[in-house]
């Protein structure tokens, strides 16, 4: 793995208290944690998005800084559905029906529409096509899964692993069991302090719970004494 | 950049809000326009053969001027609601910041915003232009120049209002918010024009310098006047200024402070524009000027010529005044100061001996009760102690014409109907549903 992303002591007004974490070049790093641990806040700030107090964000070693520097390396996916009503998808998103991400995750008949004829669950796959088609080695997905049926998590799963090849990807999730099959590592917020940092089989052996669903080892982590 | 523009413009023109507010600025537009043809008529129909009336009827304030007022009024009350949107919609639904990285920073993506906020606004000047057109076609008369000059005063005002509403987007975090704010910008000039008809906003009238209504009156007028030209493009510019400082994510108390230190300085500029006179006559026959010789000659006076106007403000003959002999004096001689004495003094009751004289001063002083400009620029010269030049100037003929029957007919149609009804038909096939069910 390559150098990537590097999270230094990240502090925020009404979210983080500190959090550190990294994510290399070709690695899928999850962020789970209770409502409110600051997951969406703490990619907001990597993004540049929302003001921090304190603490530092690097690039391959470098700080970055201003809007411009993290629009560089930097693209965000927020997990609201961002697209205004009589926007024509292709043309809001700046996608091409022709791309293979649009074939992979389905939506090339969705491109054709416009805003307000898509579900929520549809407009967030188109959302998702295009953050996964740019060519910024950082992308940050807040709750890319959280609106697909089972089946759609299924097919979209993949594609977004494959996506993790070659950038660095950072997920917020709230389904342990979507955490488990689609990350490298995982980072536990909780009161705005990352409280665990591992694959999946270390937050396991951390809590000897070596067989149990990740559900609870999530619970497990989140009581064990810090 | 090329996507981010066709993006923001597809947001403004492809929203059925954008396309029935430029539908009810038609209609106003069309309303004004209606009205202006009929009065018109009516009196190129009693002018007849009298060659005097017949040189009164200029379409520029007959037709024009009424047309354009309607547009004004859209612009303020409309184009808010269009050209706020396109940036707070984008805050609203969280977007923004998402879409500024996507562009590769704020300032991109606000200049894509102003672009398009001023396309939403450039559809305003569609009807009046339409219409124009249709009078020209239905055998009217209009000079391209001086209809250009004043359209291009209303294209800086539709500048003005739409990258000020930009402006309070990027300030604000709603929809709802911006288009308030955007609207009460709009509102308060409109609320500094009415001072100018009731005594009882009087203390509204210094504020006219930041009037942006009052800044049409050249360009109505065929003028190219340097000082408002320059402060209708500081206001815009300011505006768009503070739209790039607020619309940037980073160290908002910083940008907060911009913002003021840019309001400060625009204000700072309209003042100091507001002393600013020079214009340049772009009228069919220079008809907003004196003649050429005594315009030569005035500016050969190497007196200041200064004028102590002893009328009240809501006064006719003041009006008159200047709007005729005082504006055609102001463009022959810019530097000319005008005094208002009864402006600052408590009421005209104890001036009454000295209520409706004009003096003028050149060297020497002058004085009459007259509002001519013949007179005015007479006694400018004796003032001066020159000999006034002959006062030749080329008629303008005055365009008289009756439209009536079906050529009335057709163009109340095109104003109350064909093109409302088109800016709602572009509209509903523009935001039409793409998507097969």
């Amino acid at each position: 793995m390559q150098a990537g992303l590097d999270v230094e002591l990240l502090r925020a007004r009404y979210g983080l208290r500190g959090v550190s974490l990294r994510a290399r070049r070709g690695e899928l790093v999850a962020i789970v944690g209770p409502n409110g641990a600051g997951k969406t806040t703490l990619l907001e700030c990597i993004a540049g998005l929302r003001s921090i107090t304190g603490g530092a964000v690097r690039w391959d070693d470098r700080p970055i800084e201003s809007l411009r520097e993290r629009a560089a390396v930097i693209d965000y996916m927020p997990d609201e559905v961002m697209l205004a009503d009589e926007m024509p998808i292709a043309l809001a998103l700046g996608l091409d029906d022709a791309a293979p991400i649009v074939a992979a995750l389905d939506a090339a008949a969705l491109l054709r529409a416009r805003a307000r004829e898509l579900s929520r669950g549809e407009a967030k796959r188109v959302q998702l096509a295009a953050a996964l088609s740019s060519t910024k080695p950082l992308l940050l997905l807040d709750e890319p899964f959280g609106a697909f049926d089972p089946r759609q998590l299924r097919a979209v799963m993949p594609v977004v692993r494959d996506a993790a090849r070659d950038r660095a990807v950072l997920v917020t999730v709230h389904q342990m069991r979507t955490a488990e099959l689609v990350a490298d590592r995982v980072v536990l917020l909780a009161d705005g302090r990352a409280i665990a940092d591992g694959s999946i089989d270390e937050l396991r052996a951390r809590v000897v719970l070596p067989d149990a669903p990740f559900d609870d080892v999530f619970l497990a982590l989140l009581e064990a004494p810090r | 950049m090329k996507w981010l523009l066709r993006r923001e413009l597809a947001l403004v023109l492809g929203a059925r809000a954008t396309w029935l507010c430029a539908a009810i600025a038609a209609l106003l537009v069309g309303h004004g326009f209606v009205l202006a043809l009929d009065l018109y008529s009516a009196a190129s129909r009693s002018a007849g053969d009298y060659v005097l009336m017949r040189r009164e009827l200029d379409p520029l304030a007959g037709i024009v001027r009424p047309t354009l007022g309607g547009l004004y009024l859209a612009a303020a009350l409309l184009l808010p609601v269009i050209a706020a949107r396109g940036l707070a919609i984008e805050k609203e639904r969280g977007s923004y910041g998402a879409l500024a990285l996507r562009a590769g920073g704020t300032a991109r993506l606000v200049i894509a915003k102003l672009v398009a906020a001023l396309a939403g606004g450039a559809l305003l000047l569609g009807a009046p232009l339409a219409l124009c057109i249709a009078f020209v076609l239905a055998g009217g008369h209009l000079d391209a120049v001086e209809t250009i000059v004043a359209l291009s005063g209303y294209f800086l005002l539709v500048t003005v209002i739409a990258w000020a509403a930009v402006a309070t987007a990027a300030a604000c975090r709603t929809v709802a918010q911006a288009t308030v704010a955007a609207l009460a910008f709009s509102l308060a000039s409109w609320a500094i024009d009415a001072s100018e008809g009731f005594a009882a906003l009087a203390w509204l009238d210094a504020l006219d310098w930041v009037s942006l209504g009052r800044k049409l009156v050249p360009f109505e007028r065929g003028i190219v006047h340097v000082g408002t030209f320059a402060s209708l493009a500081i206001v815009a510019l300011g505006a768009a200024a503070i739209a790039f400082v607020l619309g940037a994510i980073d160290f908002r108390r910083r940008r907060r402070i911009a913002a003021a230190a840019i309001v400060a300085c625009s204000l700072a500029l309209l003042w100091l524009l507001g002393g600013v006179h020079r214009g340049y006559d772009w009228s069919e026959q220079r008809r907003a000027s004196l003649p050429p010789a005594v315009v030569t000659a005035l500016r050969a006076i190497p007196q200041r010529i200064e004028v102590d106007v002893w009328l009240d403000r809501d006064d006719g003959r003041r009006w008159q005044l200047e709007r005729d002999a005082l504006a055609k004096l102001m463009l022959a001689r810019p530097d000319t100061i005008v005094h208002t004495p009864l402006d600052d003094a408590d009421r005209l009751i104890e001036h009454d001996a000295r209520y409706g004289r004009i003096v003028i001063h050149a060297g020497g002083a002058r004085e009459t009760r007259s509002t001519s400009r013949r007179e005015l620029a007479t006694l400018v010269f004796e003032a001066a102690g020159v000999a006034l030049p002959d006062w030749v100037q080329p008629e303008y003929p005055g365009y008289p014409i009756v439209i009536e029957g079906a050529s009335r007919t057709l163009l109340v149609a095109l104003a109350y109907v064909v093109f409302p009804a088109a800016f709602v038909i572009i509209g509903l096939v523009l935001a039409r549903s793409r998507r097969k069910s």
